[in-house]
């Protein structure tokens, strides 16, 4: 099948998240020529202290998508225990991880993840370990800081 | 082969292939993969990588290992170069040192800040701050200037004297970073950190020991001390100043760094191949009812094409089927059928054949197995059981099975008789297989965290 089944089911995968995108959840690509990159508008899920936020994350497919896995990377910081605190915000979880990615994944199913994490943290896979710590075990002070980051720097428009 | 009878040729290793060739026939770039990473091989200095690496030779490498000995032989350290400080408690229950060695033409970055760049002093008056009394902190302050002897050489601890009622070796906190034309040192623990020798980080065997100290505290009289001084490092050691650019100034930015690393090699977990053959004798039909169901339509998950009747399809043992080319694709880099990950190579028999259903898979990637071993975190990527510096630093974390905790330091495969007696009879000792097993679990010439720990299991249980 190769790359070109690859492209025509990432355009068929498109085609599903603009068309019947998830929730709170949009999707565009960043250059219409390019099926390989996406731009994605995440809402910060309301029972989260993301709420309010709109959170810009890069989607890449490799080329030997669906082969390989996505990788996601937060374009907009964000304070939380899976999410890298540097410039790169990249995430890197789950089904996102090259061994234990699936072909029959699909992206609407990482994307669904990705928000399904920022309501629930995986604090056993955090890459952010000090964050996970306080997320376990001073969660106001967690909330308070996301709260703060969201409000600082997903509020925007 | 041997680096002996390169007194004329040179021979030349290749770090991309591991392709060894002579110099004086190919030149320096690897005539099989044209790489120019390559590295002149010297009878002093061998860059190809030992075949089986033990703990023993581990050790060894570290302990002969000194990595201040050019700072020692250094031809004039002046005075400003090498700064040590050290405090200890009135009551000598709590020690720190730290060295700081700044190369010559840097000597201006020591004024600037903590942040920018760190400043010694700024990181121990931090500590203190903290650790003394605020109205002992100025009294019992002292900072020591000296120019000669490594920040563990003989000079190292010139107060050391003040101490010694204390007895037992305590629990030591080892901090070291370094940077451009800066190296900073600090150690220091409750309790008297002299032992008889009086040298008691000149061996690097014990240094590392100290670096990873068993969890808990090593006894009831100090428990105090640990706790403190660990707030103390996690709270100023923030992980979002600890890093700047190629030097780590934290255990966890250090983690962060290597699982980065260890991230971008990911895939000794996951299965091989299948074979060609085996790829090839997967048995093949056109799609019928069964699979297309009641709607009369289905797709192959991996292309999401939609196949219908008459299409041929590749079957796998586990019953899943995909488009044959599709299916291929996959095959050939994970025997692992893409939905449930059973494999389709026997566990026993004929590796180029497809496994009947009644046999056991080669790989069967049970979701509970990948769970386990996925458990643990990117800051700690592998569950290395012989690590317990985790649980020194997080003591909230319980990311570990309770079963490869209670696991021996040095009791990997390959690791000499008599882990468990180490592990037992020193309470230090866990440390040193702590970061060489993680670095073998890793890059190899060791088993996989797994693997240890089946043998383990097995082992305990007889």
């Amino acid at each position: 099948m190769g790359s070109s089944g690859g492209g025509k089911r990432i355009a068929r995968e498109l085609g599903e998240c603009t068309n019947d995108p998830p929730e709170g959840i949009r999707v565009q690509l960043v250059d219409d020529a390019d099926v390989y990159r996406w731009d994605i508008t995440m809402d910060g899920p309301e029972q989260s202290p993301y709420a309010g936020g709109h959170f810009k994350l890069q989607l890449r497919l490799p080329t030997e998508y669906p082969f390989k896995p996505p990788t996601i990377n937060f374009a907009t910081k964000i304070y939380h225990p899976n999410v890298s605190n540097d410039d790169k915000g990249s995430m890197c979880l789950g089904m996102l991880r090259s061994d234990q990615w699936k072909p029959p994944n699909k992206i609407v199913a990482v994307l669904n993840m990705v928000r399904n994490i920022l309501i629930e943290p995986n604090i056993d896979d955090a890459v952010e370990t000090g964050v996970a710590e306080q997320y376990k075990n001073a969660r106001d002070e967690f909330v308070k800081t996301a709260r703060e980051w969201t409000a600082k720097y997903a509020s925007g428009k | 082969m041997s680096t002996g009878n390169a007194g004329q040729r040179e021979l030349v290793f290749c770090h991309e292939c591991e392709n060894e060739f002579w110099k004086q026939e190919h030149g320096l770039e690897c005539p099989s993969c044209h790489s120019d990473f390559t590295e002149v091989i010297e009878q002093t200095h061998d860059p190809r990588r030992p075949d089986t690496p033990t703990p023993g030779l581990f050790a060894d490498h570290l302990r002969d290992h000194n990595p201040w000995a050019h700072a020692q032989d250094a031809p004039d350290p002046d005075e400003d170069d090498v700064r040590r400080f050290e405090y200890r408690s009135p009551n000598s229950r709590v020690h720190f040192s730290s060295t700081f060695i700044s190369s010559s033409g840097n000597r201006s970055t020591q004024t600037t800040g903590f942040g920018a760049e760190p400043n010694p002093f700024n990181i121990i008056g931090q500590m203190l701050n903290h650790m003394a009394r605020p109205q002992e902190y100025p009294s019992q302050q002292q900072r020591q200037y000296e120019g000669q002897g490594g920040p563990f050489g003989p000079n190292s601890f010139p107060g050391r004297t003040a101490a010694g009622q204390d007895s037992g070796r305590g629990h030591t906190q080892f901090y070291s970073s370094s940077g451009p034309g800066f190296m900073f040192t600090s150690t220091g623990g409750p309790g008297n950190m002299d032992r008889e020798d009086g040298l008691p980080a000149n061996d690097l065997h014990q240094m590392l020991d100290s670096l990873f100290p068993p969890s808990g505290p090593p006894n009831g009289g100090s428990a105090g001390g640990p706790g403190g001084i660990q707030a103390l490092l996690s709270a100023m050691l923030n992980p979002a100043n600890a890093q700047s650019g190629d030097a780590v100034y934290s255990n966890e930015a250090f983690d962060r760094v290597l699982s980065q690393l260890m991230e971008q090699h990911r895939s000794g977990n996951a299965p091989g191949p299948a074979s060609e053959a085996a790829i090839a004798a997967l048995p093949r039909r056109p799609v019928g009812p069964r699979e297309l169901g009641e709607e009369g339509k289905a797709e192959c998950s991996i292309c999401m094409d939609s196949v219908t009747t008459g299409v041929e399809i590749s079957v796998l043992p586990c019953s899943h089927w995909f488009h044959p080319d599709c299916v291929k694709a996959w095959l050939s880099e994970h025997d692992t059928c893409p939905v449930c990950r059973s494999g389709i190579t026997p566990k026993e028999g004929d590796q180029n054949s497809v496994r009947d259903p009644s046999q056991q898979p080669l790989n069967d990637e049970d979701p509970a197995r990948v769970a386990r071993r996925q458990s643990g975190s990117r800051g700690n990527p592998f569950i290395v059981p012989e690590s317990p510096s985790r649980e020194r630093r997080q003591p909230g974390f319980r990311q570990h099975s309770s079963n490869a905790l209670n696991t021996p330091p040095g009791g990997y495969p390959g690791s000499d008789s008599g882990g468990d007696q180490q592990g037992a009879s020193s309470n230090g000792s866990g440390g040193s297989g702590s970061i060489s097993g993680r670095m073998r679990n890793f890059f190899g010439g060791g088993s996989s965290s797994g693997e240890s720990s089946r043998k383990r299991s097995s082992g305990s249980s007889s």
